[in-house]
């Protein structure tokens, strides 16, 4: 029977390192594992060193695993037979340091990194302090991704492009359910939540075409929410700006709500002019003209502090005595927020709106 | 149009129908079941067909009272334990049928094709295979582990509170009942086996499925609950005289501390999976997308039950492989007091590092390296316990029987599973590989590499125990190769594939290079499905064989603790003479000393609870309250719970709950016990030994 359980065992080694060799060697798919970014670089190289770390116990487990199950089988009368050892400080000590040591050390190595990689933390600062990020506003919609470059003025669906070499500075929101912002071989992902905003840096530093994937299952048109993620020179990436801007639809709120109706896009496309404030107001519930859910916010907490101030009535201009809790917005974009119909009161069903 | 809505037959509209239909059928209407799905139909035919035919044979074999008596209104731990571990493995082949559907689907629809399954029965499928495995297989299998042995460990003549053990059961069969049901009368969840929200929310799951997935898992949870109250009551009150807590086997303290987790982390999950249900039932917004809901509350709250669920499960895998390496090397366990305090580390860390399922949720720096590290440092403990595992090996004497074989093929790919682990707790390295198929290859490298070789190693070692007879031992190696090299083959491409960018569960993708890897996967999960097929046939035949299998002595393996010093099976009260302890080896000891094996002079009438049917008949109508509040037939769920509470209350004034068995009726049992101990030639008849108090 053991001589058999040795076959097998050997067997089994043999697979594992064949199945192995033929993945090392099948390693040019492996897009997380060879990142066109600084971000995805060094994720590559965090996952490199934990696994290296970690093999110093792993191993030799192992190899132990096989050793003493063969040198002390029962058949095996040579093998030392101690049946009532149980202790051993020397052996309890190694095997409660050795774990602990290695945690110390990845554990250093985690909170080192783990700021470094936070998804929030600016780009830019490192090695380029005079590039300015490219802004771009990311929501997830019932199944694809809508890309909107506030400083360009243009917005996509399922494609994004960025110039090679420069920081990107995402935010993100849903306007459905939750959605998993992802380009492999870029780095990082992060979540997308309704009402909620997520921010992401990344950059792409090799010109191609990434595949972009939502890495949270968000029902049945899932699969399908996919985009390129397109990272261009700058030549080209003017020429891709310059041809959106040429698209013959502008993303006002109709075509908005058009986009948001359930269903997928396999076919890229562009929107010459954006809705002001688009994103703000996806994410804040208001893309169908009614109360921002920010301001509901603002009134409420304004009733409160301040209940005798006098509400502006909707339709109307903002007053004076009301500044004080209109959104803190860029003056270009106080136009909007001005046009917009505000609720009277901040009562529990205008928020609900 | 795709739509997050439901297709017409699953979200039958109450407003065209009269009112009398509305009131005595809620939502439910005769297109609510998907006739027009051949999938469905042909799996709810089969197993409408295997129910028929398992009635038939009772009746004809005139089984009903047996049945009645011996099982469905037994209180017998052992019993409920084996019943326990019968539905673990009647859900097993159904989450396992989910499983090859998926790896089949994702084979088929990576290479340009469409496979054969459309998304909205692929998302239900992939759904339905986590909480059936989670909740329904894994859950009662360990559990009935627990129940079978720890009041034979520890001495105990049943657990703490027998009918509340039967009535635990049955909540949980009810469950698994529900879940069977959705197959066919309407649909299952679709939002996964967690069912975030919003995605889960009314507004975006408006059809059952979601609720017949709230209600299996709040009738199951709550017999969980139940459970873990009743074996935490066992063990701290009624272990043998000297049975001190640091002598107990290990098996029973890792069966404390699982159930110290579901007593402390079940009513989280029940409170939380109740907020989703006032969302759904009641309009409220705990989880919506408006009103003031947040779905993170919902993710934070999900996590903090099942990061304590994972050691729940894994915990008592542990306590196997302790038992399981002494037993085989003939040794002590090597450092039992490390273990100990191990699996009180892990039990108390296991609280304290949820936020490692979503560190792409946006926390900041601080807060996600905490939850990394603290995760990390789960791994020095479970380290320890691996040492200890191979140190007791270490100047033993191992007899590679099939227990040991998992435990071996347990360490092999744990240790794997352990650093992938590890791995996805360092959040930079958790940003790539979050909810990718690395993902799915990591947690079914623990769970099935840990608790699913645990249990399996649990079943071979115990099986004589409870049944008198060995499992055999071919047809069992014959499951554990395929089990082990399936498991590898099925896991290792999604790993790579992982690492190529794929994300789980997508129903379909166009990518050759994926599809060879797919392929290979949907391989090993055809072996795994041979090696569930050994599993049975090794179950079977063993049974058809049994007396050659048989085992006399109550102590086929030579083994240390106290369930091995009675009868195998051990009669209705376990022990006739309530065992003396002074080490946590207590059997071993009394062999070595020559204290076993011992018949004493004579024997006192065994104080013992009667059958019930109360906890039965509350399970079983529980199952008709959960169905009544899927489908909106609120007498039904109002008249149920009323029956239950009924049953509950009539169950007070029973006052003829327990009995003492005559010493005679002990004695003639245990004569007999002694006749085969002396054909084996063990037993040391008629020495002077007073009966333990």
């Amino acid at each position: 029977m053991p001589s058999s359980l040795q076959r097998n065992i050997k067997r089994v080694v043999l697979l594992g390192g064949l199945a192995a060799a033929a993945f090392m060697l099948s390693g040019c798919n492996m897009v997380v594992m060879d990142p066109k970014g600084p971000i995805g670089v060094q994720e590559k190289d965090l996952i490199i060193l934990a696994v290296l770390l970690m093999l110093i116990p792993v191993l030799p487990v192992i190899f132990m695993t096989f050793w003493f199950a063969w040198r002390y089988r029962a058949s095996n009368k040579k093998a030392t037979y101690a049946p009532d050892f149980e202790h051993s400080n020397r052996i309890e000590a190694v095997v409660w340091a050795v774990p602990t040591l290695i945690i110390v050390a990845l554990g250093a190595v985690t909170w080192i990194s783990t700021h470094e990689l936070d998804p929030r933390a600016p780009l830019a600062h490192v090695s380029q302090p005079n590039v300015k990020p490219i802004e771009v506003e990311v929501v997830s919609l019932d199944w694809k991704w809508l890309f909107i470059y506030p400083d360009y003025n243009i917005a996509t669906v399922n494609e994004l492009a960025v110039p090679v070499g420069t920081p990107v500075h995402f935010k993100l929101t849903s306007a459905t359910v939750m959605n998993s912002f992802f380009i492999p071989q870029i780095g990082s992902q992060i979540y997308t939540m309704t009402g909620m905003e997520t921010q992401l840096n990344l950059r792409a530093d090799h010109v191609g075409a990434y595949e972009g994937i939502s890495a949270n299952y968000s029902g049945k048109g899932f699969a399908g929410m996919r985009f390129k993620a397109l990272a261009l020179d700058d030549a080209d990436f003017k020429a891709w700006v310059v041809r959106a801007q040429a698209a013959p639809t502008p993303l006002d709120a109709a075509a908005y709500a058009q986009l948001a109706k359930p269903g997928m896009e396999f076919k890229p496309s562009y929107y010459a002019t954006v809705e002001p404030m688009l994103f703000h107001k996806v994410l804040n519930n208001c893309t169908d003209g009614k109360l921002c859910r920010e301001d509901a916010m603002n009134m409420a907490m304004m009733k409160t502090i301040a209940p005798d101030a006098e509400i502006c009535k909707p339709g109307e201009e903002q007053k004076t005595t009301n500044k004080s809790f209109a959104p803190k917005a860029p003056v270009s974009k106080t136009q909007s927020v001005k046009t917009q119909a505000v609720a009277v009161t901040a009562s529990p069903t205008a928020i609900k709106s | 149009m795709l739509t997050h809505a439901e297709p017409a037959a699953h979200a039958a509209s109450t407003a065209d129908v009269s009112p009398l239909v509305a009131f005595l059928f809620g939502k439910l209407r005769l297109d609510s079941i998907p006739w027009h799905e051949p999938i469905i139909m042909i799996a709810g035919g089969g197993m409408v067909g295997a129910a028929v035919l398992v009635v038939a044979l009772i009746t004809y074999f005139k089984q009903w009272k047996y049945l009645w008596t011996e099982w469905l209104t037994s209180v017998d731990h052992k019993k409920i334990g084996a019943m326990y571990i019968i539905l673990a493995l009647i859900m097993l082949l159904r989450g396992f049928a989910d499983a090859l559907l998926m790896r089949t689907q994702q084979a088929l629809a990576s290479n340009g094709g469409a496979g054969y399954l459309p998304p909205d029965h692929f998302d239900q499928i992939f759904s339905a295979h986590g909480v059936i495995m989670i909740f329904f297989m894994a859950m009662p299998f360990v559990i009935g582990l627990m129940n079978v042995v720890m009041p034979l460990q520890i001495g105990a003549r049943d657990v703490a509170f027998p009918y509340l053990n039967s009535m635990s059961f049955w909540l949980t069969a009810a469950g698994a009942i529900l879940i069977n049901v959705s197959l066919v009368v309407g649909e299952f969840s679709h939002a996964g086996w967690l069912a975030y929200p919003p995605l889960s929310e009314i507004e975006f799951s408006p059809g059952v499925g979601t609720d017949y997935y709230i209600w299996a898992l709040q009738i199951s949870g709550l017999g969980t609950l139940l459970s873990g109250v009743n074996l935490i009551a066992t063990i701290f009150k009624m272990r043998a005289p000297g049975m001190t807590l640091m002598r107990m086997p290990v098996f029973t303290w890792t069966t404390l501390a699982a159930n110290m987790l579901i007593v402390a982390a079940f009513p989280i999950l029940t409170v939380t999976l109740a907020m989703l249900g006032a969302d759904r039932y009641l309009g409220m917004h705990f989880f919506t997308n408006d009103g003031g809901g947040n779905a993170m509350m919902y993710v934070n709250l999900i996590w903090a039950w099942g990061h304590p669920e994972v050691y729940i499960l894994v915990l008592p895998a542990f306590g196997i492989f302790s038992e399981v390496v002494a037993t085989f090397s003939r040794k002590r366990l090597f450092g039992y007091d490390a273990m100990v305090y191990a699996t009180l580390c892990i039990c108390v860390l296991s609280f304290i590092v949820w936020l490692h399922h979503f560190f792409t949720m946006g926390a900041g720096a601080n807060v996600n390296a905490f939850f990394g590290i603290a995760t990390m440092i789960i791994s020095i403990p479970t380290g320890v316990k691996i040492f200890n595992w191979l140190f007791t090996m270490y100047r033993g004497r191992v007899r590679l029987e099939l227990p040991m074989l998992w435990t071996l093929g347990f360490i092999i790919t744990f240790v794997i599973g352990g650093m992938t682990g590890v791995l996805l707790a360092v959040p930079g390295a958790d940003y790539v590989l979050h909810n990718s198929v690395f993902l799915i290859a990591h947690f079914h490298n623990v769970i099935i590499g840990g608790v699913v070789f645990g249990c399996i190693a649990g079943l071979n070692y115990w099986f004589p125990k409870a049944f008198g007879f060995k499992l055999h031992t071919g047809l069992g190696k014959v499951s554990f190769w395929c089990w082990l090299i399936g498991f590898w083959v099925a896991f290792l491409p999604l790993y790579a594939l992982g690492l190529m960018g794929m994300t789980r569960r997508l129903d379909f993708m166009n990518n050759p290079v994926w599809h060879v890897y797919l392929i290979v996967a949907l391989c090993g999960a055809l072996l795994i499905f041979v090696g569930i097929l050994a599993q049975i046939a090794q179950i079977v035949y063993s049974i058809w064989k049994r007396d050659e299998l048989r085992d006399l002595t109550g102590d086929p393996w030579d083994a240390r603790t106290l369930e091995w010093a009675t009868s195998s099976p051990p009669p209705f009260y376990n022990f006739a003479v309530v065992p003396k302890v002074g080490n946590h080896d207590a059997f071993w000891d009394a062999k070595q000393t020559g204290t076993a094996y011992v018949q004493p002079k004579s024997y006192e009438p065994i104080h013992m609870p009667h059958n019930t049917y109360s906890g039965f008949l509350i399970g079983i109508v529980s199952a008709g309250l959960g169905f009544g509040l899927v489908w909106h037939i609120w007498w039904m769920a109002g008249g149920a719970l009323l029956v239950m509470i009924g049953l509950g209350i009539a169950h007070t004034f029973n006052e003829n709950r327990d009995y003492y068995v005559p010493a005679e009726e002990v004695k003639a049992i245990e004569d007999a016990h002694f006749a085969n101990l002396k054909a084996a030639g063990l037993a040391k008849a008629g020495q002077p030994v007073k009966a333990g108090k």
